[in-house]
């Protein structure tokens, strides 16, 4: 054994350890295993939030919700359970209740907003566009698609933390693809063709 | 069933009697290929959305500060670095104290009298003050005794004009009897005028204790034998608190030594009869004694062989090289690829109260995160991602050491540091053995240990202040503790 393995080795003992041997910690007090949790699904969560809400302020703003929910409900978590499922879940009943306490339901002019624009504007409009659009999905479908494409999930873990069928999860996600295709057609072949 | 096999081959589980079915419709259907470079570019913007979607590290440190502040984080991080930073320091000024009084013992007692001979009954309570009586003693070359070295452990040093002068302890009986620490200084002072005892006889000198002697009953005083050392050696009286004044000259330094001294005492003797015992024709000064005696130095100040126990000692300049072997640490700090563990440094100090303190500055190396921009590219999109990756860069330090001399030419050194680097700032302390191998050339090898803070958001704000998007997902502050060996050379100016 190296110098380098006793480094690293010692380095890394709290990142790899799993979410239940944290989740041991956090309920001794341990703040170091917390932060290691947070760190784990802080970029997930948020993206998640960010994509359910469509507001960056609302969903910094459920993010830290969520974890002092996991922090306070930190006995009432199983070990052996699904933690990921478990933060998701808090994390989506804070997404829900902000979007049925919004009333701020924008629309968008796809012309005006795509009229002229080119190169690296047109990029950053078409994001933008993304983002309204997958904000009007319906939620089943959003919640599948935000889970597949920006957090990686596979579909056996968006089975789990959804509780729904695989074939119901792989429909979701692919009738959500179809419908931004469709509504971002235009956007696409411009990028397409470029 | 198009859009399905394209879904389905973007994840993975398209068969490949599938796929192959769909590579030779795009092959053979523009319109099938516009379809399929469609879902190209809708997986390319969500993958851009994601990545420009990233928390900022100002975001990120507001919302756990945030979860901090209220009360969820704070009672454990509050909790835990603040009893780790009070008992920390507690254990290293812990350690001081314990070697102070260890080492100050130590000095004190000499070699370390761990049992002391009662005192006699008659003998008063003398003060345990240092004594010196320095006697020149005129002994004919011919005339020197074996009994008197032997008693005294001292080597006959005869000078050219015949005298032999020599510092020599005239102890009481009861300091004598007490401490063998106190009977075995051969270089005392009393009442701090000493007594000096010349001898005017040529054929020998005595000396002795002279708790009963004397007008003052409390003083050592020399005596001038009548006789040589072996005739006085021969007329020891049987108990040397017995002496009156009258039998003073009957009181040789043999009889003195030989009757109150006890064995082991008379051993240790011989170490302390070397700190005067070569004089080299030249009676030491009480300071030269005292000086020597407190710096545990066993060696005359003039003795040109003390030089290692001098360096130790003595005040000056001193400037070493150092390695650190390894860094053992605690918490997350990324590595690199080109991280190395042996970090070297120079240190110049300057040494004071007889060279137990030292400060100094250490210029040096230390492995420490930075930031470096890489960007990948997908279609007209190009993504640019901030890396942080441990590098060598140099890292100065101002250090504060103690030392405590353990024995002729080792010490303990205590040492707390602080400095930093343009990438961080730490501090911590250090405890090492120093020996020195040469006159002025010492090695020192040791532990420390420290505790380090730094960020990297001035650097990413540096790099990323042109480009508008940057996934910078990477933690912006980190802090931790690591434990490191070291050894270096040092030479004393």
């Amino acid at each position: 054994m190296t110098l380098t393995d006793v480094f690293i080795r010692r380095q890394s003992d709290e990142t790899t350890l799993s979410d239940d041997e944290l989740m041991k910690r956090v309920r001794k007090e341990d703040t170091k295993a917390f932060r290691v949790l947070y760190d784990r699904y802080k970029t997930q969560l948020f993206i998640y939030c960010l994509r359910m809400v469509n507001d960056r302020d609302a969903a910094k703003d459920i993010l830290q919700e969520v974890f002092i929910r996991v922090h306070t409900n930190r006995e009432r978590f199983t070990p052996g359970t699904n933690f990921a499922g478990w933060v998701h879940t808090i994390a989506r009943n804070l997404c829900l209740n902000a979007r049925r306490d919004s009333k701020d339901h924008t629309s968008f002019d796809e012309s005006a907003a795509y009229s002229g624009m080119a190169g690296a504007d047109h990029d950053i409009a078409l994001q933008e566009q993304l983002a309204n659009e997958i904000a009007r999905l319906p939620e089943i479908y959003r919640e599948a698609l935000v889970l597949r494409e920006y957090e990686g999930r596979s579909y056996q873990e968006i089975v789990n933390i959804t509780g729904q069928a695989m074939s119901t999860v792989k429909f979701r996600i692919f009738k959500a693809r179809e419908i931004l295709r469709e509504r971002l057609s235009w956007g696409l072949d411009d990028l397409r063709g470029s | 069933m198009m859009t399905n096999d394209i879904q389905e081959l973007f994840d993975g589980s398209l068969t490949d009697e599938r796929a192959a079915e769909l590579f030779h419709g795009l092959s053979v259907s523009p319109e099938r290929r516009t379809d399929f470079q469609r879902h190209i570019a809708l997986q390319g913007a969500l993958r851009a959305d994601r990545l420009a979607s990233n928390l900022t590290n100002d975001e990120d440190t507001a919302i756990w500060g945030a979860i901090s502040g209220v009360g969820v984080a704070a009672s454990g991080v509050g909790s835990g670095y603040t009893i780790g930073w009070v008992v920390k320091p507690l254990l290293f000024v812990l350690a001081g104290v314990v070697g102070y009084i260890l080492g100050t013992t130590h000095l004190s007692t000499g070699s370390g009298d761990s049992n002391p001979a009662p005192a006699t009954a008659s003998a008063p309570a003398a003060p345990r003050l240092p004594l010196v009586a320095v006697v020149p003693v005129v002994v004919p070359p011919a005339q020197q005794t074996p009994a008197l070295a032997a008693n005294t452990g001292m080597r006959p040093a005869v000078s050219r004009n015949g005298s032999d002068h020599r510092a020599l302890n005239l102890a009481d009986a009861a300091n004598s009897t007490a401490s063998s620490d106190d009977a075995a200084s051969l270089a005392r002072r009393h009442d701090g005028a000493g007594v000096q005892a010349s001898g005017t006889s040529t054929d020998g000198a005595s000396a002795a204790d002279a708790a009963h002697n004397g007008a003052t009953h409390n003083d050592v005083a020399a005596r001038n034998g009548q006789r040589d050392s072996r005739s006085a050696a021969e007329n020891i009286p049987a108990d040397p608190a017995a002496n009156s004044p009258d039998h003073n000259s009957s009181l040789g330094l043999g009889s003195g030594l030989q009757h109150q001294v006890q064995p082991d005492a008379q051993r240790r003797d011989t170490a302390h009869a070397n700190v005067v015992g070569h004089v080299d024709g030249r009676l030491l000064t009480p300071d030269e004694v005292t000086r020597a005696l407190s710096s545990g130095n066993t060696e005359s100040p003039l003795d040109e062989n003390a030089g290692h126990a001098s360096a130790l000692t003595s005040n000056g300049f001193e400037v070493g090289f150092g390695h650190l072997l390894g860094r053992f640490n605690r918490s997350s700090i990324p590595l690199g690829s080109n991280t190395t563990l042996s970090d070297p440094h120079i240190d110049l100090s300057y040494r004071f109260f007889s060279g137990s303190v030292g400060l100094g500055a250490r210029l040096g190396f230390g492995n420490m995160l930075l930031q470096s921009l890489t960007s990948t590219s997908e279609g007209k999109a190009s993504h640019y991602t901030m890396a942080s990756e441990a590098k060598q860069i140099g890292v100065a330090e101002v250090y504060a050491n103690y030392r405590l001399p353990v024995s002729r030419g080792i010490a303990v050194n205590l040492e707390g540091t602080f400095g930093g680097s343009t990438q961080h700032a730490q501090a911590g302390g250090n405890v090492s053995l120093i020996g020195f191998v040469a006159d002025r050339i010492g090695v020192h090898v040791g532990v420390g240990y420290s505790h380090y803070w730094y960020g990297t958001s001035l650097s990413s704000v540096d790099l990323s202040h042109d480009y508008d998007r940057v996934d910078d997902t990477y933690r912006s502050a980190f802090n931790g503790d690591f434990f490191e060996l070291r050894w270096g050379v040092l030479f004393h100016l």
